[in-house]
């Protein structure tokens, strides 16, 4: 489902936020309604519509107050029970010697947030690293976890797949990680920096591992560009929130050695035109680092905006796999997956990727 | 009513198991244990016994915010007792059954 762009009230919220609270602009109306709420949900950032209800910043009526702190109460629940699945889930990587890298909502909630019931989240997203991929999916196997389709062909998760995605009994979904983007641009990331210099926090009184500052940015530049089917608010907040405590110099390096300087040119302007040119601090990241090189603007193009599948996306990231046997190896695993794998998709209903594909190509050619 | 089950009224607890109260519920200090998941949120808290997840609102809204640092019963009912309406006792017997409450799903535990 695509996620329509957040109301201006959610934006100016958002934007008070980063640089402090002025006078409510024009275009906050007079009372809160139902759809603010359910847009800042989908943006998954109730959190910050309920606070500004409680501090008299939003006025709404006592019934959209009380729906809007039972959906959060929702979110909230779902949340708690993704992070007590997070803790359980930790004996069994220990034992096989997995050390997880905790992503997204789960980790930026309790780092970049001053609240984390200000970023919900649904499922849980482990970076793992590409020698302990099979090692980390057989104790999920072994924990009783079901995968929801299998590999597409031997070998395939270690070498090329982006995410692995298991369903875990309590309901939340967790994605195993071998890189942060679909396609090329996951294929470039620089995997020894992104994951050196980790963070750490804890969920009750387990320590987890998270992404450094820098390598936080880098990923919330992916979601807002090339990694969601279309970017949230919470993305454009994370990136804001996090730059503010990274290191200038040391993101360019990470950035431009995993040829994401297109990319972070993209979100930056995103985030200027969403939470205002002071969401960005002056001088962040210089002029015309981002404009790219052919092969980028080229792989660029073959990522969807606004909905389709991602079967363009992954073909381009042929052009980012080093050596004709490996570059090999992808494609034919693309186009002729396992009998298996093929016949779980179906199973599933999931559509037919080499006609999706071939469909999203001939619209692009004329488009 | 019972006395566990009038402080979960009380205290606005939701879905609360009944325990067996005692005289004196809770000796000695007390804090959030350490491995408790939970979310402030305007109205309520949410906290993760890692079974389910309860409910607190009302006053059981500021125990756990006391709760951050050790505190005795005594040091409890002194501060909710500026902080709301009621009888010394009532609200000593109340905090004491919600205090044994919370020990016993494991998310409040003695300070050593």
């Amino acid at each position: 489902m695509i996620t329509p762009e957040p109301p201006n009230t959610l934006l100016w919220l958002a934007a008070s936020l980063l640089v402090g609270e002025g006078e409510p602009p024009d275009h906050c109306p007079e009372r809160t309604d139902m759809s603010l709420v359910q847009a800042a949900r989908e943006h998954r950032c109730l959190g910050l519509v309920i606070d500004a209800m409680d501090r008299g910043v939003l006025r709404a009526s006592p019934a959209v107050r009380t729906q809007g702190l039972d959906l959060h109460a929702i979110d909230m629940h779902r949340c708690l029970v993704a992070e007590a699945t997070l803790n359980d889930l930790g004996a069994q990587f220990a034992e096989a010697g997995v050390e997880p890298i905790v992503l997204k909502g789960v980790a930026l909630a309790h780092l970049a947030y001053p609240d984390p019931a200000w970023r919900a989240f649904q499922d849980v997203d482990l970076l793992i690293p590409t020698e302990q991929i099979d090692a980390a999916t057989d104790a999920l196997v072994r924990a009783g976890l079901r995968r929801d389709l299998c590999e597409r062909r031997r070998g395939w998760d270690r070498r090329f797949a982006k995410d692995i995605t298991f369903d875990h009994p309590s309901g939340v979904e967790i994605d195993l990680h071998r890189t942060l983007a679909p396609g090329a641009f996951g294929f470039w990331i620089d995997e020894a920096l992104l994951v050196g210099n980790p963070a750490m926090f804890t969920l009750g009184s387990q320590s987890h591992r998270a992404l450094g500052p820098e390598a936080r940015v880098l990923h919330a530049v992916y979601s807002l560009t090339v990694a969601e089917q279309t970017p949230r608010l919470c993305h454009a907040l994370d990136l804001a929130l996090t730059l503010r405590s990274s290191d200038r110099d040391q993101f360019l390096g990470l950035a431009m050695s995993s040829r994401a300087g297109l990319l972070v040119e993209e979100a930056l302007a995103l985030l200027r035109r969403w939470l205002g040119p002071a969401s960005v601090p002056s001088g962040w990241w210089p002029p015309g680092m981002g404009s790219g090189r052919r092969l980028e603007r080229l792989a660029r193009r073959t990522y969807r905006s606004g909905g389709g599948s991602n079967t363009t996306t992954l073909l381009g990231g042929a052009v980012a796999v080093s050596g004709f046997r490996a570059r090999a190896a992808y494609v034919g695993g693309l186009l002729w997956p396992s009998s298996e794998y093929r016949s779980q998709r179906a199973a599933g209903n999931r559509p037919n990727e080499l006609r999706t594909g071939l469909r999203e190509l001939v619209q692009r050619s004329r488009g | 009513m019972s006395t566990a089950r009038r402080a979960a009224v009380a205290y606005g607890v939701n879905d609360f198991v009944e325990v067996q109260t005692r005289e004196v519920a809770v000796t000695g200090r007390v804090r959030r244990s350490g491995t408790a998941l939970w979310r402030r949120m305007p109205d309520r808290i949410l906290v993760h016994d890692r079974a389910e997840i309860h409910d607190l609102r009302g006053p059981a809204v500021a125990v756990w915010a006391l709760l951050a640092e050790p505190q005795t019963l005594d040091q409890i009912v002194a501060e909710l007792g500026d902080r709301f309406v009621g009888d010394r006792a009532d609200i000593a017997a109340d905090t004491a059954t919600l205090l044994e409450q919370l020990r016993a799903l494991g998310v409040v535990e003695v300070a050593r």
